[in-house]
């Protein structure tokens, strides 16, 4: 079986590209009989990702997160599916073409860079432990997933106020539905990121690894925070428009920067080497 | 004309003239109601000896179309016809109505039903007038099988322009762009509520393609309170409200969009207003439209967030690019006609008697070759002979009446053209010919 895991390497890249192609001609071809292509490529994309995924598990005995490479393969699979959630559940097939390539850079780097089986033992890692890292990839990715929607629809809105009724403009879904799609994402990604929470401090209190002090820690409370003022003013006090679409790009762009300053910059006991 | 088509000429002919041809005074008083449709449909059956006529008079267009008529000029027929009918002599004011044959009139009647020769290019009231053409002329005695499949072929033409091109899409007047600016920004419109400013044609206008899109909750501000109830009785099932334009500030935190159309000097509509409006409504979306000349909303208003405001400039553009699109899409439109105009002589040729008749007969003798070769070895070979004999023979009495009476179709007019259509279509002779593999599965 292990010589699958370079074969399907390979391929996950050139899978996405197709999807992103299909998604291309779709948006490129308005009126056009041809934008069911695109959702079944990527289907298919996600269901080789699946298996990729599941192989490396067989073949090392644990989810295949040890390196940083690991977490963006997983992340890349986590938006593809956050998004076509989201795409059958709104029916608009048009915003993949900007969804996609993100998908596509991630997973070709994370084929280019970390396309071996991790070499060394992997310490025993209960499920608990797993099961955190899960939510917290699904969460992530729903917050990218909802970044995009977020800067779409604040290019919608910039056009539409401006009177500027481009191809962009007939091809976007309405605004209010791209404010949806954003805000859907990102409560999402808060459900999921308050679960990795939970299990992440139930699993510290039990094992004793790492402390709760960790800069990793507090600095993803802070972005939990920032995404459940988003979702609360959203569903609560009524925020339309750029005003709840900027608060979430806030959050997104704080959980980036966090993490890169986590893995540059501090030591945390749980950061990506 | 005989159904024995030795030749596969429709000998269909489409007389007529548009907008392109004709000023509106001359189209308009060329309109004809369906008393008159019958008239014309009548006439043509009768004096001018056609098998199937159609007549499709819109405000755009009046145009005949009729198959076997036994006149010798129809134009010069028509021109007569249309002088009796709308006492209106068109060789006398020197506009000649144009005329087509055979495929180059079906070929016209495509590019009608598909909106490329409509005055708005695209536009998709042309349908339902072909339709109800097709209907007039049932009611009036002038449709037949040819004509019937026609018609049939026509809307299909323009469904598939409609499904495979952009040839329909996009907003085409002011109004209607409106209204796909207000689903573009608040997306379903079956739950928002519209605020008309204004009681005239406009706002009428408006009001009708909000309906159109769902809108169901309406208030009309305006200074004219008789002529804003006159509109409202139009709403049909919509609630509607009406109020006087001082009582502007206090409905407009209620809507969501705003159509404003008065013929007011000055704006009705000030940035302050707008701004307490947003306060109220918790800076939900609002959408206004300024469809005045001079206009009525204060331009500062487009300023305050969440708030959309569009006047008749940019909604003039979003027609124009409407427009350029459809025109880029013209000659995707124009290969789906020709296609279907294909695809309808191809089903007209094989209403060609003879090789029917004789697709008809193969299409059993073969049967019987095949089950005889499938059972061979089931008879003693010296039997052979006799089995095949019998089989042949059941066959020729089988094939005996249906092929006489297939034989006498071709004196039998529209009711032959539909036996052999029946035939054909019963016994799947175009599959077995391969000759109309696209046929229409009906």
């Amino acid at each position: 079986m292990r010589f699958l895991v370079p074969l399907l390497t390979t391929l996950l890249p050139v899978a996405y590209a197709l999807a992103v192609a299909a998604y291309a001609r779709a948006y490129a071809r308005e009126g056009g009989v041809s934008d069911r292509l695109g959702p079944v490529a990527l289907r298919v994309a996600v269901l080789l990702h699946i298996f990729y995924l599941s192989v490396r598990g067989v073949l090392e005995g644990h989810l295949p997160l040890a390196s940083v490479y690991d977490f963006l393969s997983a992340t890349g699979l986590s938006m593809a599916i956050v998004y076509l959630y989201i795409e059958s559940r709104e029916g608009i097939r048009t915003t993949g073409v900007f969804v996609l390539p993100f998908i596509f850079a991630i997973q070709i780097v994370s084929s280019a860079y970390g396309n071996q089986v991790t070499p060394e033992p992997v310490p025993l890692r209960p499920f608990w432990f797993e099961l955190h890292t899960l939510t917290a990839v699904l969460g992530y990715s729903a917050f990218a997933v909802s970044a995009i929607y977020g800067v779409l629809f604040l290019l919608l809105y910039r056009d539409i106020k401006a009177n500027r009724f481009s191809f962009f403009f007939r091809r976007m879904p309405p605004l209010e539905a791209l404010g949806q799609m954003n805000i859907r994402a990102a409560g999402g990604g808060l459900a999921l990121l308050t679960l990795a929470i939970i299990l992440g401090v139930g699993w510290v209190q039990r094992s004793g690894t790492g402390t709760l002090t960790d800069p990793k820690v507090w600095l993803t409370l802070f972005v939990w925070c920032i995404f459940a003022a988003c979702v609360l003013g959203y569903h609560r006090l009524g925020w339309r428009g750029p005003r709840a679409i900027y608060v979430s790009l806030a959050g997104f762009t704080t959980l980036l920067l966090s993490r890169i300053a986590v893995d540059l910059f501090f030591h945390s006991f749980h950061s990506f080497r | 004309m005989s159904t024995n088509l030795a030749e596969a000429s429709l000998d269909f002919l489409c007389v007529g003239l548009n907008h392109e041809t004709s000023p509106l005074e001359i189209r308009d008083a060329l309109v004809m109601n369906e008393e008159e449709v019958e008239r014309a449909i009548q006439a043509l059956r009768g004096r001018g000896g056609a098998e199937e006529a159609i007549v499709l008079s819109t405000c755009n267009r009046t145009e005949i179309y009729a198959r076997g008529a036994s006149v010798a000029d129809l134009p010069l027929f028509v021109n007569d016809l249309l002088r009796e009918i709308k006492g209106m002599d068109l060789g006398a004011r020197g506009h000649r109505l144009y005329a087509y044959r055979d495929p180059a009139s079906v070929r016209h009647l495509f590019r009608v039903a598909c909106g490329l020769n409509s005055q708005v290019l695209g536009e998709p009231q042309i349908v339902g007038q072909v339709k109800d053409a097709l209907t007039l002329a049932a009611r009036a005695g002038g449709s037949g099988p040819v004509t019937e499949r026609l018609l049939d072929a026509a809307l299909r033409c323009a469904k598939r322009a409609r499904t495979e091109t952009s040839i329909g899409r996009g907003p085409i007047s002011s109004v209607y762009a409106a209204v796909s600016l207000a689903s573009k920004v608040l997306g379903s419109l079956s739950q928002k509520r519209a605020l008309l400013v204004g009681s005239g044609e406009m706002a009428g206008l408006s009001m009708c393609h909000l309906m159109d899109s769902g809108v169901s909750q309406f208030t009309i501000a305006a200074r004219n309170r008789e002529r804003a109830e006159a509109l409202a009785r139009r709403a049909g099932s919509a609630v509607v409200r009406v109020v006087t334009l001082e009582a502007l500030p206090v409905v407009l935190p209620g809507a969501d969009i705003v159509v404003s159309a008065t013929s007011a000097p000055g704006f009705v509509l000030h940035e302050p207003a707008v701004r307490g409006a947003m306060k109220i409504r918790k800076n939900r979306p609002l959408l206004l439209i300024d469809l005045a000349v001079p206009r009525d909303i204060d331009p500062a208003a487009a300023r305050l967030p969440n708030v959309f405001l569009h006047d008749l400039d940019a909604l003039a553009a979003i027609v124009a690019q409407s427009l350029e699109q459809r025109r880029a899409e013209v000659p995707g439109v124009e290969r789906i006609v020709d296609e279907e105009v294909i695809r309808f002589m191809r089903w007209y040729r094989s209403l060609l008697l003879k090789p029917t008749v004789t697709a008809f007969r193969s299409h059993f003798e073969r049967i019987a070759e095949e089950e005889l070769e499938r059972h061979r070895t089931r008879f003693r070979p010296e039997d052979q002979p006799a089995v095949e004999s019998l089989t042949r023979s059941i066959v020729r009495k089988l094939l005996h009446i249906p092929t006489t009476r297939l034989n006498r179709a071709g004196e039998d007019g529209s009711t032959g053209i539909r036996r052999i259509d029946a035939v054909r279509d019963l016994f799947g002779i175009e599959r077995e010919e391969g000759a109309d593999e696209d046929r229409d599965p009906r």
